[in-house]
This record gives C-alpha cells, structure tokens and sequence, in this order.
C-alpha cells in the first residue's frame, strides 16, 4: 500500500501543481490581453513579475505616447509652418500692393506736367495781375492803331513797356 | 489737381492696372503698365471730380484727411469750376494717350457713361436723402425728370 499510495500520493501534489501553474499562466496570458487592450495613458504601473514582457508592452505603450506627441508636435508644427507660410504671403502680397502703388504714383507726375502744359496752352495767366494788364493794353492798342501796325511782336512789347511805366497808376 | 487727386487709397486707380495684367495673363511691359497706369489716374480724376462736386453738395468739412477743396481759403465756389477742369483732364490724356488705339471711342464712351450714370445716382440721392428728412417717396423716374 506504502509503495503504491506514494506515487499516487505524488501524482496529485503533480497534478496539483500542474493545475496552480496552469492557474497562473492563465492569469497572466490574461492580464497581458487586458494590458494590451487598455490605453497606455490610463494602465497602472506595473507590479508583475515579468520585467521582459512588461517592458515590451511599456516600450510599445512608449512608442505609441511618442507617435502621438510626434504627431502632435507634427501637426503644431505645420501648423505653425503654415501659419508662417500665410504670414510671409500676406507680406509679399502687401510687399507687391505697396510697390504697385510706388510706380502707379511715379506715373502722376507726368501726367500733371502734360495737364498743367495744356492749361497754359490755353493761355491760363501764371500771373493774373500781370495777365490783366497786358489785356488791359492790347485792347487800348487794338482800337487805337491799324491791324498792320502790330505784326511786329517786338515793338509791342516795347510799346507795352512804354504804356506800363505810363499808366502804372491805372493798375494799382 | 494736386489737392484732390494723389491723395487717395488709390484702389480704382491701381485696380485698372492689376486687371489689366490679370487679363493678359503676364507681367506687362513698361509701355503697358504705363497706358494701363493712365488710365487710372482717368479713373482717379474722374472720382475726384465726383468728389468735389460731391463735398459743395452735401456741404462737406473733410475730405481724405484734408478739408474739402470748396472750403480752402480762395476757393470757394471756384470748386464748382475746378470739378469741371478735373472731368476735362480726363478727356484730355485720353486724347493724348489712346487717340490712335482702337480702344479710343470705347474709352470714351465708358467715362461718358458712367459720368451719366453717377450723376443720376447723386441726383437721387440729393433728393431722396436730404441730411434732415429721408423720403424714399422721392425716389421715382418721374421725380427726377
């Protein structure tokens, strides 16, 4: 009986302990599965036992957290690089705007110089004084002489020289 | 002249020009630029004239930063004359500048044409709107004419 309860005696504390590893290797497998189901940011620290396979699922969880951060710090960072991009857009547009503007002003004073010569062309006084005097004369020589007297341009201006230091009085 | 015209934003001015490039789809040349910048300055005298006829009639105090031109001393009521020098320097670089292109009548039936058509409009506004009394009833074809 001795001889045959010891092995049976033996096979049970195997079986047994068959069984508690069997236990505990399902408890971990499971805990594993959960571990890596769950979000990294929200695991708990570690307290198992398995340094090896815990590391690999928090360098797995590591790497995800860097990814997202690399991401994240992508996305700022385009963004930002686009925010720049837009800002040195505006600039050069407003850059461009304001030298459009420079020529298209350079232009004006030609104009005013073409548009002031037309206005003197059409004998606008530069001085209305003066200009008044001279009409003032013209007219006193016109109904005073012959049409042939006044083709010489010289002689009137000599005669209104004449006529001016005359009759200043008359034009004060 | 130089009291009403360059003293602007200048945005119908310079608008001519950029259309005109966007247009021809290429930077445009010196000659270009300068006939399309000519053209603006037309539009740009053309506002002006609006503007200081525009300022005797509503009997403005300022103007782009500035008094309005009627109020300057020695002015006066000479403005009214000045509004008309300003529409015929339009005409004037139109002739200078575009008289031997294509363009030329069509030019000039555009400035005619909006002239019309703004001097209709301030005459609508002038009566329709006086600064005491608003009457939309005042707004009709038959009013006006």
């Amino acid at each position: 009986m001795n001889r045959q309860s010891g092995p049976i005696v033996h096979s049970r504390q195997l079986n047994q302990l068959v069984r508690t590893i069997g236990r505990l290797v399902a408890i971990v497998l499971s805990i594993c599965f959960l571990r890596a189901l769950c979000p990294a940011s929200k695991r708990l620290p570690s307290v198992f036992p398995f340094p090896r396979q815990a590391s690999s699922l928090s360098l797995r969880a590591s790497v995800v957290v860097i990814n997202n951060n690399t991401n994240k710090i992508n996305n700022s960072y385009s963004k930002k690089t686009s925010y720049i991009d837009m800002a040195s857009t505006t600039n050069d547009a407003k850059a461009k705007a304001a030298e459009r503007k420079k020529q298209f002003l350079e232009v004006w004073p030609k104009l005013e110089t073409e548009l002031v010569d037309m206005m003197k062309k059409h004998a606008m006084p530069e001085d209305a004084t003066e200009w008044f005097k001279r009409v003032r004369f013209l007219s006193s020589v016109f109904f005073s002489t012959e049409m042939d007297d006044l083709i010489n341009p010289l002689e009137l201006e000599l005669q209104y020289a004449v006529w001016e230091t005359q009759s200043w009085h008359l034009c004060r | 002249m130089n009291y009403n015209t360059p003293f602007g934003k200048l945005n119908r001015g310079i608008s001519v020009v950029d259309t005109f490039e966007i247009l021809q789809g290429r930077p445009l040349t010196e000659e270009e630029f300068f006939k399309a910048s000519v053209l603006g300055w037309c539009v740009e005298l053309l506002q002006a004239f609006f503007l200081v006829a525009d300022d005797m009639m509503d009997a403005s105090i300022t103007r782009r930063g500035q008094s309005c031109w009627y109020r300057v001393q020695g002015v006066g009521n000479i403005a009214i004359n000045d509004s008309f020098m300003l529409e015929a320097s339009i005409y004037h670089l139109l002739k200078v500048h575009f008289r031997n292109e294509a363009c030329y009548s069509y030019l000039l039936e555009l400035f005619l044409e909006t002239t019309l058509k703004t001097e209709i409009g301030q005459l609508i506004d002038l009566i329709s709107a006086p600064e005491d009394e608003v009457d939309l009833s005042k707004f009709s074809l038959k009013k006006c004419v």
